[in-house]
């Protein structure tokens, strides 16, 4: 699913983010991605959801070569990968459910299609009566679950998930992390960047942590 | 479950000032275009009419004072010439007439004036190269007669006809330039204020030709309802009340024609709005792509 060999991520003016990344992630696997502010954790997932293109190593992801597909492929793949992003990036001009729904628009499906999917994800992370708020209209935990819900209707191979229980309320965090762990049951590859300590530790997942830019542990906790 | 509303699929934010630009843009250049093409048809037919009609014919003269006898010599030589398809003597009353619309009507000295006798003649091919024989074959008759093919005179009123012409097409390219220009301006801006739309289009999945058609679809509805609009403002303000040429000076001045659109003309004014539409659609699938490849990935 994929394989970083020795990868590493310089940004164009910036300083080196990563260094020597070198990881395997089989499908029906969930990892947890730790480290401290500014280690990198983002720019790893930036590198698995094509953002960045490695600037040293080989990286292989959902079965091509990151440092090789063209910007047409790169979209055909993003459809196979659900990212939820640290900022939510959520489109303010469009409803909840219009947010909830591009990556089915986009992909070309029918409404009458995904109309049902939509709204039982965001009935599921309690938006039902938001459907026609504008994300301005919400709150930072409300935004974040309207986040989840986009990156999981596709019902995506690949879920990267950066801070995703960061701005909920305690119920909430474990309800989207009974998601995640449900979507790794289903065979989909799962990997969680996050502060939450608590979180890691109560799983039994294994945990990879970023130091500067470095893997430093690869373990997993009892 | 509330009910929830349908989604339109992803637009840029409604921005009014953009689209009545493009609207209020559209409509006077789709205006000027109209003129444009107008002017441009009427100078193609009179082109037509001055180098076709004209192409074909001479006028042979004879001096003022040539007899009636002399005169009849030049027709029987006519008559029988092999080179010709058709002569047509011109009376005393039809050239006074023609001198007339120049002079005026009550030009009481055109009575008095000593006029050539004057006989048109049509070939069958260009008059140019048939004058010297009719010349040589009448002088053989006895008759020494000047011959005046007209499509030297056409050539050189196809000329100006040629040039206005150019200057139409000229002003159509303006035009079209112009328009491009303006909505590349427009799509540009929206994506500038689009950034972060666009961005996330990508990284959920949308294709660049995906995310273009977003940005295309309000320029080409604007600009296809404005120049709709201009076109039909334009020939209701203009080109239909345009003051007709008469039948009357048409009589006069056979050569003339009314410039006025007709109706299979018509056609070619559907097309602005469609090649305004064209044009949106390029221009801002142009400034897409230059943004598009500006992005990281
Ligand atoms: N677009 C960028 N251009 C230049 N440098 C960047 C860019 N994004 C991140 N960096 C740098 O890369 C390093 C790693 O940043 P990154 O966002 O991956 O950290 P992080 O582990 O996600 O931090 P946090 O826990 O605060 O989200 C930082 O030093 C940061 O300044
Ligand atoms: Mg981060």
């Amino acid at each position: 699913m994929i394989e970083l060999d020795n990868v590493g991520l310089r940004y164009p003016k910036g300083e080196t983010a990563l260094k020597n990344i070198t990881l395997t992630l089989e499908p029906g696997s969930l990892t947890f991605l730790t480290g401290h502010s500014g280690a990198g954790k983002s720019s790893l997932l930036k590198l698995l959801y094509f953002a960045q293109r490695p600037s040293s190593g080989r990286a292989r992801i959902l079965g091509r070569d990151a440092s090789r597909v063209t910007r047409d492929q790169i979209a055909i793949l993003r459809r196979k990968i659900g990212v939820v992003f640290q900022n939510f990036r959520l489109l303010d001009h469009l409803t909840v459910f219009e947010n909830a729904a591009l990556p089915l628009m986009v992909a070309g499906r029918r409404e009458a299609e995904y109309r049902r999917i939509v709204l039982e994800m965001l009935d599921w992370v309690n938006l039902s009566d938001k459907l026609s708020e504008r994300p301005t209209a919400l709150s930072g935990g409300e935004k974040q679950c309207v986040a989840i819900a986009r990156a999981m209707v596709t019902a995506p191979e690949l879920i990267l998930a950066d801070e995703p229980t960061g701005s909920v309320d305690p119920d909430m965090g474990a309800r989207i992390m009974g998601l995640l762990y449900e979507m790794q049951q289903q065979r989909r590859t799962v990997l969680i960047a996050t502060h939450d300590v608590e979180l890691v530790r109560y799983s039994r997942m294994p945990r990879l942590h970023l130091d500067n830019g470095e893997f430093t542990e690869w373990e997993v906790l009892d | 479950m509330s009910t929830a509303p349908t989604a339109r699929q992803p637009r840029p934010a409604r921005n009014s000032m953009a689209s009545w630009t493009v609207t209020l843009v559209s409509i006077l250049m789709a205006f000027l275009a109209s003129l444009a093409l107008a002017a441009a048809i009427g100078a193609d037919r009179l082109a037509d009419k001055w180098t076709g009609d004209l192409a074909y014919t001479a006028t042979l003269t004879l001096p003022p004072e040539t007899t009636d006898a002399e005169f009849r010599k030049l027709t029987d030589a006519l008559a029988v010439d092999p080179g010709i398809t058709g002569y047509n003597p011109i009376s005393r009353a039809a050239a006074e007439k023609e001198l007339a619309v120049l002079l005026g009507e009550d030009a009481s000295m055109i009575k008095d004036l000593p006029l050539a006798r004057m006989v048109d003649v049509a070939f069958r091919t260009r008059a140019r190269d048939e004058a010297p024989g009719l010349v040589e074959r009448l002088r053989r008759a006895g008759v020494s007669a000047h011959v005046d093919p007209h499509d030297d005179f056409a050539k050189r009123l196809g000329a100006p006809a040629a040039q206005l012409l150019d200057f139409a097409i000229t002003a159509l390219a303006v035009i079209a330039a112009t328009a491009a220009l303006m909505v590349a301006l427009v799509c540009g801006s929206s994506l500038a204020a689009h950034g972060e739309m666009v961005a996330v289009l990508r990284l959920i999945g949308a294709r660049d030709g995906y995310i273009a058609r977003i940005f295309e679809r309000p320029l080409q509805i604007n600009s296809f309802t404005g120049s709709a609009l201009g076109t039909a403002l334009a020939f209701a303000i203009v080109v239909w009340p345009n003051q007709t040429v008469t039948k009357a000076t048409l009589e006069l001045a056979p050569f003339l024609i009314d410039l006025k659109p007709r109706v299979d003309d018509w056609p070619s004014f559907v097309a602005i709005p469609l090649a305004f539409a064209l044009i949106a659609t390029l221009a801002a699938r142009v400034a897409v792509a230059i943004s598009l490849r500006r992005q990281e990935r």
